[in-house]
């Protein structure tokens, strides 16, 4: 159950996608968002949203997955449709009952608000689905380094980033794991009331925050050991490499958002 | 008495993803009242996802277990009643530990039963001598003890609740020796004394050898063999071939076998193999 969390989980593979500079990933991610969120047109929508399909075919990454990752926002959705649909004011009325009234306007801005949450999760998700959290750190601190020049502690940031990303698993394992161990001992999660729940969540809680607590003191230790001693003269085996392929998909993206853009004010 | 039977189980994680793993196919065996099995394997042939079935924590995608005559994936099966008459102590069991004392957390199994007052406490003292746990212990916090200690506290827990069938994944994985053999010791008294069944998972084929009537071998998520220790053991080759091995002792006596002395194969301690060995060294002597 919790190993169905598929967000920030990454899909090895070794598409193009898959082999482009992270530091570009996150500039596209970036670049991908202005687009979907300056597309008002239907065709600029339709654009980003093929988009969206096209690069998933690329990375080969499979739309059930995609699926997958969506299915916890599909409350947010519902939620908000309801709302749109129904309490958003607008000129051309189709139905009215008491305050509840459906307006055109009403439908559209649903479909946009739709399409642009889709949108953005499928999109960033790609970003994880497809770069290793070293590849991701390592990208956000080559990006965020002219930071340093005002003594912002990029390296850390980043190593905290790391470390954080790298044990998520581990913790969703452990809570798993000590889950199942108390339910064998007849402990019950599901039923009563709210403080009831609250209460049985202790053995969980208190086993994992300990457990927590003695992995972090024995990682502090084994870096230690190994002489770490923050980002000052620490070089990196993996130098961050840009190409062709990555100027390329640049000058795309560009391009792409550009015409997105000149859509909305072009009249067909 | 039949009181666990398990029928053409089988389990998949992570269907429709690249990270799809058949964990065990097709698994069948049964489990007589008061046996004592030891179900050996690799690292990641399946042991640890087969015990989970057993008290209903993980649901096959196909076949079925039959606890006591019933089968537990029947609708209305109170999933609860599998999970008290089989108890299942996890691997590093100490890490469930969380109450305020030894006490406590031992009493938490019996307690989530409903049971009343006095019937837990005697619960709780019965478990914590059949572990070796003081009860001058029973006030301290299960965090300031030792590591061993702290794995029998854990193992009364499971056992506090009386389970039918005792459930142990690898007991005494990560400790010094004499933990091990103490360990392996009190449930094996256990048993003795309280006639219930015990299946403990285990990667050790001399704690096999040493304390199980009967083993069964998993290998890549299939049962390999499944018979006596004497049966299984006496595959010595079978058992090298999937990478595991018979006890150490016992592949001394067979490399001697080998060589044309006339010794047991079904030696499996070192006492019967000093019985086994002493005869030969007295004729070589004359």
């Amino acid at each position: 159950m919790l190993s169905d969390i598929t967000i920030g989980q990454m899909f090895p593979g070794n598409s193009l996608i898959h082999k482009l500079d992270a530091r570009y990933k996150i500039v596209f991610t970036i670049i991908f968002m202005v687009m979907l969120f300056c597309a008002n047109s239907l065709i600029g929508m339709a654009i980003t949203l093929l988009f969206v399909i096209f690069i998933y075919l690329l990375a080969k990454i499979p739309l059930t997955m995609l699926l997958k990752s969506l299915k916890p926002i599909i409350p947010i959705v519902i939620f908000m449709t309801v709302f749109n649909v129904f309490f958003y004011s607008g000129e051309t009325v189709i139905f009215k009952w008491g305050i509840i009234k459906l307006t055109l306007e009403g439908l559209k801005m649903t479909g946009v608000m739709m399409f642009r949450v889709i949108s953005v999760i499928s999109g960033t998700a790609m970003l994880t689905y497809t770069t290793s959290s070293i590849e991701l750190t390592d990208a956000i601190e080559s990006l965020m380094s002219p930071l340093k020049k005002v003594k912002f502690p990029v390296h850390d940031l980043s190593m905290m980033m790391t470390i954080a990303l790298r044990f998520i698993p581990t913790l969703i394992e452990e809570t798993d794991k000590i889950m199942s161990a108390q339910k064998s001992r007849g402990a019950d999660f599901e039923s009563g009331n709210i403080i009831k729940r609250a209460k049985a969540l202790m053995p969980i809680l208190i086993p994992l925050f300990l457990s927590a607590v003695t992995r972090a003191g024995e990682l502090a230790t084994a870096m230690e050991s190994r002489c770490y001693r923050g980002g000052e003269g620490r070089t990196k085996m993996k130098q961050p490499k840009s190409d062709k392929r990555d100027y390329i998909s640049l000058v795309f993206m560009i391009v792409l958002t550009a015409l997105v853009i000149s859509l909305n004010y072009i009249k067909f | 008495m039949t009181v666990l039977e398990v029928k053409n189980l089988s389990y998949s994680y992570g269907s429709g993803t690249p990270f799809y793993k058949k964990a065990l196919s097709d698994i069948s065996f049964k489990i007589e009242k008061g046996e004592f099995v030891a179900i050996i394997g690799h690292t990641g042939s399946g042991k640890s996802t087969l015990v989970s079935h057993l008290n209903a924590l993980t649901r096959a995608q196909s076949g079925s277990i039959i606890l006591n005559g019933e089968d537990i994936y029947k609708k209305g099966y109170n999933i609860k009643k599998a999970r008290q008459t089989v108890g299942l102590v996890f691997q590093y069991p100490e890490y469930q530990l969380f109450e305020e004392t030894v006490y406590r957390d031992i009493a938490f199994g019996p307690k989530n039963m409903g049971l009343s007052e006095s019937e837990i406490k005697s619960r709780v003292i019965s478990a914590a001598s059949a572990l070796e746990i003081d009860k001058s212990m029973f006030n301290s916090s299960p965090f300031e003890l030792s590591g061993g200690q702290k794995r029998r506290v854990a193992i009364a827990g499971v056992i506090a609740m009386n389970p039918e069938i005792l459930v142990l994944d690898e007991p005494a994985a990560g400790l010094d020796p004499k933990g091990r053999d103490r360990v392996m010791r009190l449930i094996s008294e256990y048993r003795k004394n309280t006639g219930n069944t015990v299946i403990i998972v285990s990667h050790s084929m001399q704690d096999a050898a040493n304390y199980a009537d009967r083993v069964l071998v998993l290998n890549e998520g299939k049962l390999y063999l499944n018979g006596t220790v004497d049966e299984v053991f006496e595959k010595a080759d079978e058992l090298e071939s999937i990478g595991l091995s018979v006890p150490p002792i016992t592949k001394i006596l067979i490399e001697l076998h080998k060589k044309g002395y006339a010794v047991p194969l079904n030696v499996y301690t070192a006492e019967d193999a000093a019985k086994a060995l002493l005869p030969l060294l007295k004729k070589e002597v004359k």
